[in-house]
């Protein structure tokens, strides 16, 4: 018995619908996976950026805040200081405060939902970091208040204030180090993770902009350092 | 109007303007004798710049010494007279407007941050000996051997033309 040509048809037909509403479905879903992956590109970059400037908002700060710990400590030993006017006018706080860092990048991927398009390991590590930093923000809050606590100078010495802050600044140093070791490891993940070869210099005289300055301010030995 | 009228009121604006002008001209003439000198760590690779140069790096446009060791920039905290005659000569501004130029500075990620506060010119100097890429101002009175005094326009603190003074 023969088939219908009507049949054949109407098989082709619907074999070739079923075939356009699967690949319709996959384009779709291609796109969708590309706006994912953009997406999580668009966060991984703004996370690089992030981490960057926080990295050298710690370079910044750090050879001040060591500076600063080794003159308290030498003020600590020789006694220079005894009255809270002299260590108000010789330390004061203010240059003990930590850095600002940023969280921006952070808030922004969970906002948008941008970490679940990325792969755990660097969920992971992004996570690692911010952690981090929210800790260290936390200990310089508490650290700060019981240096302002010993400046409050009810026993009129200052011992206590350069005691406090002397702690305060070990901390504070440490932290700022191994924070930036940290920033360090993540900036090479996402640079990884980007594809991104890393940088052949430091990451700090990459973007130097040197200062022009008299051909006479150099030692001979180093022309080669005059731009 | 009476002549002892006349006479009351013309002492009382000679007053009032000599009070408002005695501040400004106490300020001059302090600033006068203590002339300013720009110092930096001694490890440093420079030991002269032009006044543009000096403006560029307090102004935070100049992030790097020739060798691209980072400047450190160490600023006295306010009411300090060092302080009001940088921001003056310097500068060019008053203290809302610095402020808010370091603010915006750091908000456009141009610098990292904005000058480290001294309290002291010993904090400076102490500061100064210990970080290697660090620039301060302080009296030239004040000047010690473990920093290294810079020249501006080719000139030492105590010379004349020295723009500091």
């Amino acid at each position: 018995m023969r088939k219908p040509a009507w049949l054949a048809e109407v098989l082709v037909q619907s074999v070739m619908i079923v075939l356009s509403i699967l690949l319709a479905l996959w384009v779709d879903e291609w796109k969708q996976h590309r706006a994912e992956q953009q997406l999580a590109n668009v966060s991984l970059t703004n996370f690089l950026h992030e981490v960057q400037q926080n990295e050298a908002r710690l370079d910044d700060i750090l050879p001040y805040h060591r500076a600063m710990r080794s003159m308290v400590k030498e003020l600590e030993a020789g006694h220079g200081i005894n009255t809270p006017t002299e260590f108000e006018s010789a330390i004061g706080v203010d240059g003990m405060r930590p850095p600002f860092l940023l969280t921006t990048a952070w808030q922004t991927a969970l906002a948008t939902g941008a970490l679940q398009k990325m792969d755990y390991e660097t969920v992971s590590a992004l996570s690692l970091t911010y952690t981090l930093q929210d800790r260290f923000r936390e200990e310089s809050r508490s650290g700060i208040q019981s240096v302002l606590q010993a400046t409050n100078f009810q026993t009129g010495h200052a011992q206590p204030a350069l005691r406090s802050s002397e702690i305060f600044l070990n901390d504070v140093v440490t932290s700022e180090e191994e924070l930036r070791a940290t920033y360090a490891q993540a900036a090479r993940l996402i640079d990884r993770k980007l594809g991104i070869a890393p940088p052949p210099a430091p990451r700090d005289s990459t973007h130097a902009d040197t200062l022009h300055v008299d051909s006479t301010a150099f030692t001979p030995s180093r022309p080669g350092t005059n731009p | 109007m009476t002549l002892t009228s006349r006479f009351r009121r013309a002492a009382a604006v000679t007053f009032i303007a000599g009070a408002l002008a005695l501040p400004v001209t106490a300020a001059r003439a302090q600033a006068k004798a203590r002339p300013l000198a720009i110092v930096v760590n001694t490890a440093d690779p420079v030991s002269n710049l032009s006044f543009a140069e000096l403006r560029r790096i307090f102004l935070g446009e100049q992030q790097f010494w020739p060798d691209h060791s980072k400047v450190t920039l160490l600023v006295r905290a306010p009411t300090a007279y060092e302080r009001s005659m940088v921001l003056d000569r310097i500068y060019r501004m008053d203290e809302d407007r610095f402020r808010q130029y370091w603010i915006g500075k750091m908000f456009r990620a141009e610098v990292a941050a904005g000058p480290k506060i001294v309290y002291s010119s010993e904090m400076a100097l102490t500061l100064v000996s210990a970080i290697r890429g660090s620039i301060t101002f302080v009296p030239l009175s004040a000047v010690t051997p473990e920093v290294k005094v810079l020249r501006i326009d080719g000139k030492l603190p105590s010379e004349a033309g020295y723009p500091l003074q």
